[in-house]
């Protein structure tokens, strides 16, 4: 039960003239000081009642959907990390993996880079991946290297390998100095 | 009972904080050595720690708050005391934010405009590595008064200024208890089932005040602005609700409920003066971009977070998130819902309970929803009595934790 505006405004200092007005308009329109004085409210507080608790469910059915839905994606990014490690062979890297938020599929891009000395980066070998998980690990289609420090934009990925060969995936002509060739950990695709 | 479930958030919390104060946790955002003499006590706070504590917490703070007409008084302020203390001497927690105020206050110190650049124009700032990397380039979204008292802290250097957040951020804390309790001795209420409830909140304390925000001193105006009208002070309390919109805008949402329902010619009078004030001294210290407080809830509205409710209940209906029509549609939803407790307000119900219902709805129809943005309406459900109120906010905050607990669940988690 709620506290009733009568129990707050006991003091308030009204506009004499617009009460004067508000107090002629129809019953059904006039302001009222506490909902004892409006109409029966019985079957309003049931219509109130039933519309949150259908939103409530609503609500909660969303929430543990989603629960799930994200622990599958968690699942699904940590075999990517591990496919990436397999494919490439390098277990002390931070990967960073990139899902498909343009068509909304579940092949995701897996990145890191490849260093020269602790502080100098060579470039970023990255590993695209589809399928399910099996063995905590997924498909591994392929992949590309990209120049150091560059996001995964389309224009600056060279040395293609697996699918995306096929895709003309890569359209940067191989820069002079820079890692190249299929990892050993590469299967084909 | 009351003690054995006190000592148990006391240890859950005192977990979390021994362990955020050693660093190096995904859940701690980057941020000034401050608590240096906790740091070696514990093991870097690790997700699963984090979450089973934060579980533990909850499950507590439900017991108490069942219980809690029958807690003492003394026991009551006891316990919120020291949880505040807890987490006063932690590190910043969960995000970022506190750090973009101090950027801000920092910028309009320098003559920067914080509300046509971003932090990234004082990058020279020590403050400047600490801002998150989304919000580099993003304008300040909050009110003129709330930068303008947010520069003596950022007048300070690195750690003091954060520091000063969370001294502000405490004020601000006591502020709303202490006007939630004397609302509840107004209406001849028990206070401490409300101390309890927002005082002891996990989301209240690990998430609003663990990050310092600006929420909390938004909260204490609102609840400031409902004490006056219900001391019927009517004119402080227009001024109060206002002064609160210049905080942070959401305050505004109470305005439209207590003009309705009180029909006092001084409220008014005192919104549309603490109104003129606020708009002149946004335009007289960061122009008319500082005045314009529905530009920043125009732009804020159309973030999406994964937490938001709607891209839940799209991901449900398998959909890959928001899209445009999506924001329009909870709009007129919100609007709708508006519209129906203004004339519930208007035929007599409780001002108070519909500015909570408001508030509430506001966070669950908002697809950029954060954690603290479920409090709003907690302290406003306890002074109106409204226990459906109260359930729907509670429920809102147990269902935001349950979708932080994938970490939980997830193999991920459970190698690291």
């Amino acid at each position: 039960m709620s506290v009733g505006n009568e129990q707050l405004h006991e003091e308030s200092v009204r506009w004499p003239a617009l009460e004067r007005w508000l107090s002629r308009l129809p019953s059904w329109l006039r302001p009222e000081d506490s909902e004892d004085q409006a109409r029966p409210a019985g079957r309003r507080r049931r219509i109130e009642a039933i519309v949150l608790v259908v939103a409530a469910a609503l609500i909660c059915v969303g929430t543990v959907y989603d629960l799930t839905r994200e622990v599958k994606v968690d699942d699904r990014l940590t075999a990517d990390i591990e496919t990436w490690r397999h494919v490439t062979g390098i277990r002390d890297e931070e990967v960073a993996v990139e899902q498909d938020l343009a068509s909304y599929t579940t092949v995701d891009t897996a990145c890191a880079s490849l260093h020269e000395s602790k502080k100098v980066v060579r470039s970023r070998i990255c590993v695209m991946m589809d399928g399910p998980i099996v063995g905590n690990e997924r498909h591994a289609m392929g992949g590309f290297y990209l120049p150091p420090y560059l996001p995964l934009g389309p224009n600056d990925r060279y040395g293609c390998f697996g699918s995306p060969v096929g895709e003309h995936f890569c359209t940067w002509a191989i820069p002079p100095g820079l890692e190249r060739g299929v990892p050993k950990g590469f299967r084909g695709s | 009972m009351a003690f054995g479930l006190a000592a148990i958030m006391v240890g859950a919390l005192g977990l979390i904080v021994i362990d955020a104060a050693d660093g190096k946790s995904p859940l701690l955002p980057p941020s000034p050595s401050m608590s240096k003499w906790l740091e070696g006590l514990g093991s870097p706070l690790g997700y699963h720690l984090f979450l089973i504590c934060l579980l533990i917490f909850t499950c507590a703070y439900a017991g108490l708050v069942a219980y809690s007409r029958r807690i003492s008084q003394r026991t009551a302020i006891t316990l919120v005391c020291v949880l505040t203390a807890i987490v006063m001497v932690a590190p910043i927690m969960i995000s970022t934010d506190v750090f973009s105020y101090i950027a801000y206050g920092r910028m309009a110190l320098d003559g920067i405009n914080p509300y046509v650049h971003g932090p990234v124009s004082v990058f020279n700032a020590p403050i400047f590595k600490y801002v998150g990397g989304d919000w580099l380039t993003a304008t300040t979204a909050y009110g003129p008064l709330y930068t303008l008292i947010s520069l003596p802290a950022a007048a300070l250097g690195t750690i003091a200024s954060v520091w000063g957040m969370k001294v502000e951020a405490l004020i601000s804390v006591v502020a709303t208890l202490g006007f939630t309790w004397r609302c509840a001795r107004q209406l001849k209420m028990n206070p401490v089932p409300g101390l309890i409830m927002l005082g002891a909140n996990p989301l209240w304390l690990i998430y609003g005040f663990g990050g310092a925000h600006n929420d909390l001193m938004m909260m204490a105006f609102m609840m400031g602005a409902v004490t006056l009208a219900l001391g019927n002070r009517d004119a402080g309390a227009g001024v109060t609700v206002v002064a609160g919109a210049f905080v942070k805008a959401t305050a505004i949402a109470l305005l439209p409920f207590m003009l309705l329902s009180r029909r006092s010619p001084r409220l008014l009078l005192g919104a549309l003066a603490a109104a003129v004030v606020g708009v002149g001294l946004g335009y007289a210290f960061f122009g008319v971009h500082g005045a314009d407080l529905f530009e920043v809830l125009a732009r804020d509205s159309a973030y999406v977070s994964q937490d938001g409710f709607p891209t839940e209940f799209a991901h449900l209906l398998g959909k890959p998130g928001i899209f445009p029509v999506d924001h329009t549609l909870l709009k007129a939803l919100l609007a709708l819902v508006v519209l129906y407790l203004m004339w519930r307000t208007w035929k007599g119900y409780s001002w108070i309970a519909a500015s909570g219902w408001a508030l509430l709805a506001i966070a669950v129809t908002s697809p950029w929803l954060l954690a603290w943005y479920t409090l709003w309406g907690l302290p406003l459900g306890f002074v109106s009595r409204e226990r459906r109120l109260i359930t729907a906010v509670l429920l809102i905050q147990g269902l935001y934790m349950i979708h932080q607990l994938s970490p939980l669940f997830s193999i991920a988690a459970a190698k690291t």
